[in-house]
């Protein structure tokens, strides 16, 4: 019963019981001398019995402390300090257990031996996870840049990776999202019927939300399907119709021809010439199939620019272009220029919404177009030796030629812009949201959108929207999917909004309406629960502007400064300042204030207070909207639309977010 | 009535050409390579030329470049044709400053509404 409590009061114990054993002893000895004495007639002298018994008393108590001392330094300690360090796999100290004979010595070769494992071990598990962590950028990197789109869903078809070509194909495509919103879902399901019956992948052809045809091949997989998918657009249509009617109309033409000899019946000569016009358009129609979008390739302008002066400062805009083709024929167009006296700086023209101009300006005199087909004529392109820069180009569907104006001498090559955006991540996935089972209400498992809006004023009903951001979260993580764009909000900016975001109205001319932008984002955040730091300004502004775009949104909503009291009290500071200070978030000042900058700040506050928000027993959305009930006199709750006398002015921006 | 220069190494297309303008009341002249047009072009000023692109020697976008560079021609109206019929021909055209731009096979109509809207249009 005694060996839970530690060693060394174990041994006090015995120690103790010894002494005390000893000092019974000693006194019941001396107890019976004087009875003897006294039975014998013997006078008894007291005194020098409790001098005996004071000197053996203090003797046995002395030696038995003595000894226990001893024990104790040399033993007990030692003993507790070799089983901490084997506990821990600290060697003990080579003097520490010099009195334990050879388990000083054991016990360290045995911690060092544990050591040198846990050591070899460590490394091993680092190599291997330094290798899966190769592989996985390997496999990323192709997946990113395969060209086709490839994208896995869970056993319900939800969504749970895609690559960046998946994303271009299908727009909108968002984690934990079902795929039958995005492809028509009755090939999804016929081809997912003849997975079930057997077969371990299939071909199939379908339609893209946007109607575009694509053709794919799914795989199954132990829970869910791997999708890899094509457009069929970039397969290039066969001519075999044109040829046909180009055939059908020469065949026709060429007999009548032999008639124009002779005097031509107003029948024949109009059958010449009907046949004459058929023949033009079927060559015409020839000539689109054969310009058509034969470029597949997407490349950066700084991949075209590369190696040449003015590359650094160009835009991240993407183009259906092969990069190495043509930027062999740009580095080409530069030394000819260069030889010919001309250093040409690469500049980027007029953006426009489908094409950019690329241009090499120079001062001096414009080259002639002779000499220019000349040098288009030579082959740039040491991987291509046999294709002319006028081949390369007319591959793109484009050219080059000198633009007439004021300013530099310049030649100008329109290209085509890339759909989609040029930053697209090249991978996005959460596979744990596969195993996550049915969908869950708990925080930590919402998907969420976080966002935030920049405004021409602070009135809900007054005021229209500049800027609005999102970014989504799935299961507890950011998973990446951004949506950021300015909106043309109709009306000249106040001075004082723009002295707040920095938005102008040279920013927002060209950008997206009202109605184009919500409906996009209410794309981009179907199915999400909405997060806002002060919703009911950010969601006033979404519903007052429903009847106008006829976007609505009634997504579930969530109000971090309304989680933010939850956690501190209704007394504290809420501001998206003092709430990114509590939890350590950092805002870089120029983010500060702009829609980005704003929402991932509120997302970042969001994901560090579910943990405390779960320490309160607040752990699903719905605990979190009846605690928001208890706080309505600091802020309303966003998923209860302010009765419709009363929207006018509801909501309206106050101290609160301080945004 | 219009004075006009065709500028037209095909033979074939000079003689439909030659038929279908002077058949419209046109006078014309044609010049079979690019050598020399531009010069031609200064001395006649023609009311219009048309100019294919693909001639033996000088090609149609050189001349064109030659004429815009040349203050003294302001104004001489100049409609391109060409076989190669691609939208990045018309558009290389028209930046070189050519007025308007055919592409061949064209139908009689196309060519006679394009001559109608630079020979009845502003001077350029």
């Amino acid at each position: 019963m005694l060996t839970g409590l530690p060693l060394r009061l174990r041994i006090l114990m015995i120690f103790a019981a010894l002494l005390a054993g000893l000092l019974g002893l000693a006194g019941l000895a001396l107890v019976l001398l004087a009875r003897g004495s006294a039975s014998a007639g013997l006078p008894v002298a007291a005194d020098p019995l409790v001098q005996a018994a004071a000197v053996l008393g203090f003797g046995a108590v002395a030696a038995v402390t003595l000894v226990w001392f001893l024990f104790d330094r040399h033993m007990a300690r030692p003993i507790e300090a070799l089983a901490g360090g084997l506990r821990t796999g600290r060697a003990p100290d080579r003097d520490a257990a010099r009195y334990l004979a050879d388990l000083g010595p054991a016990s360290r070769a045995a911690a060092e031996a544990r050591a040198r494992s846990a050591e070899a071990l460590a490394e091993a598990v680092r190599d291997h996870a330094a290798d899966l962590a190769r592989e996985k950028a390997t496999m990323e990197s192709i997946l990113a840049d395969i060209g086709a789109g490839a994208l896995v869903t869970d056993a319900q078809g939800r969504v749970v990776f895609y690559n960046a070509s998946a994303a271009r194909l299908l727009p909108g495509l968002a984690l934990d999202r079902p795929l039958s919103r995005h492809i028509a879902p009755g090939a999804l399901e016929a081809a997912a019927a003849r997975l079930q019956a057997g077969v371990e992948a299939t071909d199939l052809v379908c339609l893209g939300g946007e109607g575009q045809r694509l053709t794919g091949r799914m795989r199954r997989l132990d829970a869910g399907t791997l999708l890899i998918l094509r457009d069929r657009a970039l397969e290039r249509p066969a001519p075999r119709d044109a040829l046909e009617s180009l055939r059908r109309h020469a065949a026709t033409l060429v007999p009548m021809l032999d008639a124009l000899d002779g005097p031509i019946p107003p029948a024949l000569a109009r059958a010449i010439r009907d046949e004459g016009q058929g023949l033009a358009a079927a060559l015409r129609r020839l000539s689109e199939i054969m310009s058509g979008d034969a470029i597949s390739g997407r490349a950066a302008l700084a991949e075209l620019a590369a190696g040449l002066p003015g590359a650094a400062d160009l835009p991240a805009l993407s183009v259906l272009a092969e990069a190495g083709p043509m930027n062999a024929v740009l580095r080409h167009l530069h030394d000819r220029l260069a030889g010919s006296g001309a250093v040409a700086l690469l500049r980027l023209g007029p953006v426009e919404p489908d094409e950019v101009h690329l241009r090499l300006e120079w001062a001096g005199p414009p080259v002639p177009m002779d000499l220019l087909e000349g040098w288009l004529a030579e082959a740039p392109d040491s991987g291509q030796p046999g294709q002319s820069a006028t081949e390369i180009l007319a591959a793109h569907g484009t050219g080059i030629w000198p633009e007439a104006g004021d300013g530099p001498a310049r030649l100008v090559m329109p290209l085509r812009r890339a759909a989609g955006p040029a930053d697209a991540a090249g991978l996005t996935f959460d596979f744990a949201l596969a195993s996550r089972g049915a969908a869950s209400s708990r925080l930590a498992d919402l998907t969420c959108v976080v966002f935030d809006t920049e405004t021409t004023g602070l009135s809900v009903s007054q005021d229209r929207i500049v800027q609005i951001a999102g970014l989504r979260i799935a299961r507890g993580r950011l998973t990446g999917e951004r949506f950021e764009t300015l909106v043309d909000p109709g009306r000249p900016i106040p001075p004082a909004a723009t002295a707040i975001h920095h938005i102008t109205d040279a920013m927002v001319a060209g950008a997206p309406d009202m109605t184009a932008a919500l409906h996009a984002f209410r794309h981009f955040a179907e199915d999400a629960v909405l997060i806002a730091h002060n919703a009911p300004f950010d969601m006033g502004l979404l519903r007052a502007a429903a009847a106008e775009t006829g976007a609505h949104f009634d997504n579930r909503v969530l109000d971090t400064v309304l989680l933010s009291a939850m956690v501190w009290g209704q007394s504290a500071v809420h501001t998206l300042d003092a709430l990114s200070a509590r939890l350590g978030i950092e805002i870089a000042p120029e983010d500060r204030h702009t829609a980005m900058g704003d929402a991932i700040a509120t997302a970042e506050a969001f994901l560090r207070l579910i943990p405390a928000l779960e320490a309160k027993g607040i752990t699903r959305f719905e605990e979190a909207v009846a605690e928001a009930r208890r706080h309505r006199r600091l802020i309303a709750d966003a998923n209860e639309p302010p009765h419709p006398a009363l929207a006018a002015g509801a909501g309206d921006h106050n101290s609160i977010s301080g945004a | 009535m219009a004075e006009i220069l065709v500028i037209e190494d095909e033979d074939n297309i000079a003689v439909a050409l030659d038929f279908l303008l002077t058949r419209d009341g046109h006078r014309h002249d044609r010049m079979a390579t690019g050598a020399g047009a531009v010069a031609r072009i200064r001395e006649t000023r023609p009311d219009l030329v048309l100019l294919d692109v693909m001639l033996p020697d000088v090609s149609g976008y050189q001349i064109i470049q030659d004429v815009r560079a040349d203050p003294a021609l302001d104004g001489v109206r100049v409609l391109m044709m060409t076989a190669r019929g691609s939208v990045v021909e018309r558009r290389k055209g028209l930046a070189l400053g050519a007025d308007g731009f055919i592409a061949k096979p064209f139908e009689l109509s196309e060519l006679r509404s394009e001559m109608a809207r630079l020979l009845d249009g502003p001077p350029c």
